[in-house]
């Protein structure tokens, strides 16, 4: 090859490909200038492990092995839901028979695999999908391919435990690390990453625009070299203006949000207080319940008592319809009453002569004075009780 | 066998039979599209290949015409544990590092999925078991730009990992030992 067309070739050839026209100073062709397709092809052919530590060195190797990493997990779930059905459909529909069949024990390991991914998938798809980490661990997705390979080749494979040690210990200290280290700090990442990834919104009150649906159009740039970073700038000022408006609608949506729940927490505290209310009206309307039971109580008591007197009454009325033996019986009472009377008369008779006694033995003096009243008291006490016997029943009649 | 004539991108004009380019899978659809017409003298140009990345292009197809297709492989899991580099390919690909780069991107272009391959499988075999610092001293990367604190980080989850691996497979050999000094 002539020196001279050398030039002339290399303006040719990179004057199509915007990429590689910055070569064009050093005219050496480095790997990190290769395109992302190159890239991935090459470190394809290094095991996951190695892809997961040759994230570090630039963001173009980061960007194409997080890919890597992300896409090897995908495979491998896939190779794995394969291997499953493989075995599974060899296996008979029995349970007894299942487990005396030569495949019992595969089965048993991708079951056990099958926990291992999911757990896994829990723990990291999530924020794949958030695009705001990659599977993190390319050891794990080594060591299960490793542990499908081997399955699918041998007959007679060891125990579940003695096999799956391995990938149970690193992918339980992946995902640990990840809850415990990582976690905390891709949180803060989250909010900022949506807006950039999430294509739409679909919200009421309106679809957010994505800048990435303008993407599609940055590859064709490349093919006018004249007009291209005009455009690119165009695209760039309209993708910028989108993720303003985006920015906008999203705090706005945040706004609204924090209305609501301040909202439902002011109805979440009128619910409880409504609550609290019917129970003490409740316990109310039993107390009262209890009131009134014990009012019919004393009403039904009162009825009975109502109805005793009435019966009273209308004996008594009877009684009253003859009248003879009501006046004999007040004959009656009268005469008791009489005789009543005589016997109290006799009875203070009686204590009055004792008194009349008691006196005269009491004062037994010789004086002629003393005699003298003594005869007086006498008369007058003798005449006085012949008195009252005289008066008396004439006044009680 | 008919020929066909490929011009390089500074112009030089390669003619080349048929039957050894339809490894290119760009030029075979092409032919296939387009219809082969023997009559015709017509040129097909290859803006993104140069004379001498062609030449080498048209080298490793000749020496390889007589190869069996591919087996196709029913998943892509497997594509990985692919064969070796056989010793003719491994000499055939001891060239410069801008050159071997140069033909990975013309393989890409032609899509020829074998030369692609071996290439990668060159590189990555050049890439593999290398710490970051040599990577960057081998393929010229600059690296102190280029490095978050986020990826440093990661880094250090690695070595954490392999620490604590260590330190329970540590712990279980000592379990396992003791187990058996109980039991004797």
């Amino acid at each position: 090859m002539q020196i001279d067309t050398v030039d002339n070739y290399e303006q040719l050839r990179y004057s199509s490909n915007p990429v590689i026209r910055q070569l064009d100073d050093n005219m050496q062709l480095t790997l990190i200038n290769l395109p992302d397709v190159c890239l991935e092809a090459i470190l394809s052919n290094l095991s996951y492990d190695e892809i997961s530590r040759y994230r570090i060195v630039c963001r173009q190797f980061n960007r194409i092995c997080k890919k890597l990493l992300n896409r090897g997990f995908n495979l491998m779930e896939k190779y794995h839901a394969q291997c499953l059905r493989a075995v599974k459909s060899k296996l008979p529909r029995r349970e007894s028979e299942r487990r005396s069949h030569p495949l019992a024990r595969h089965c048993d390991i991708l079951t056990a695999i099958e926990t291992r991914i999911s757990m896994l998938s829990m723990t990291f798809i999530k924020y794949v999908d958030l695009n705001v980490c990659c599977f993190i661990p390319g050891k794990v997705i080594d060591e299960i391919f490793r542990v499908l390979r081997l399955i699918r080749e041998t007959k007679t494979p060891p125990r579940a435990h003695e096999i799956l040690q391995e990938l149970r210990d690193i992918s339980s200290m992946a995902m640990e690390h990840f809850d415990e280290k990582i976690l905390p700090d891709l949180k803060h990442n989250i909010c900022t990453s949506m807006i950039g990834t999430v294509n739409s919104y679909d919200i009421p009150g309106g679809v957010m625009i994505s800048p990435s649906r303008n993407n599609s159009a940055l590859p064709h740039c490349n093919n006018y070299s004249s007009n291209c970073s005009e455009k690119l700038n165009q695209t760039f000022k309209k993708i910028n203006d989108r993720i303003k408006k985006n920015k906008i609608f999203f705090s706005s949506v945040k706004n609204q949000m924090g209305r609501i729940k301040l909202r439902m927490q002011r109805q979440d505290h009128q619910i409880r207080m409504q609550n609290l209310k019917l129970q003490k009206q409740v316990k109310k309307i039993h107390d009262q319940d209890m009131q009134l039971a014990e009012m019919r109580k004393h009403l039904e008591e009162w009825e009975q008592k109502m109805v005793d007197l009435t019966t009273e009454l209308s004996r008594a009325r009877e009684e009253t319809q003859n009248p003879d033996s009501l006046e004999n019986r007040k004959r009656k009472a009268h005469i008791d009453i009489i005789n009543a009377d005589v016997e109290t008369l006799q009875q203070t008779n009686e204590l009055h002569a004792k008194k009349r006694k008691l006196i005269v033995e009491r004062k037994s003096s010789s004086d002629a004075q003393d005699m003298k009243f003594k005869k007086f008291m006498s008369e007058l006490l003798a005449k006085s009780a012949l008195d009252k016997y005289l008066v008396g029943p004439s006044c009680s009649r | 066998m008919p020929n066909i004539k490929l011009q390089s991108s500074d112009g030089e004009i390669f003619a080349v039979d048929i039957e050894i380019i339809k490894c290119s899978v760009t030029i075979k659809t092409m032919l296939e599209d387009l219809g082969i017409d023997e009559a015709e003298e017509e040129v097909v140009p290859l803006p993104n290949v140069n004379s001498a990345i062609l030449n080498k292009i048209i080298q490793w197809a000749t020496y390889h015409k007589d190869d069996l297709p591919p087996p196709s492989f029913e998943d892509e899991a497997e594509e990985n544990s692919n064969d070796d580099i056989s010793s003719w390919d491994a000499d055939f690909l001891k060239v410069e590092q801008s050159t071997l780069f140069e033909l990975i991107l013309a393989a890409n272009y032609l899509n020829i999925k074998d030369l692609l391959n071996i290439t990668c499988k060159t590189v990555a075999n050049m890439i593999e078991g290398k710490t970051t610092t040599e990577l960057c001293e081998i393929f010229n990367i600059n690296r102190d730009c280029n490095i978050s604190e986020e990826e440093q980080e990661e880094e250090c989850i690695k070595k954490e990992e392999k620490k604590s691996v260590k330190k329970r497979r540590r712990r279980r050999t000592r379990k396992a030992v003791e187990e058996r000094d109980g039991k004797e």
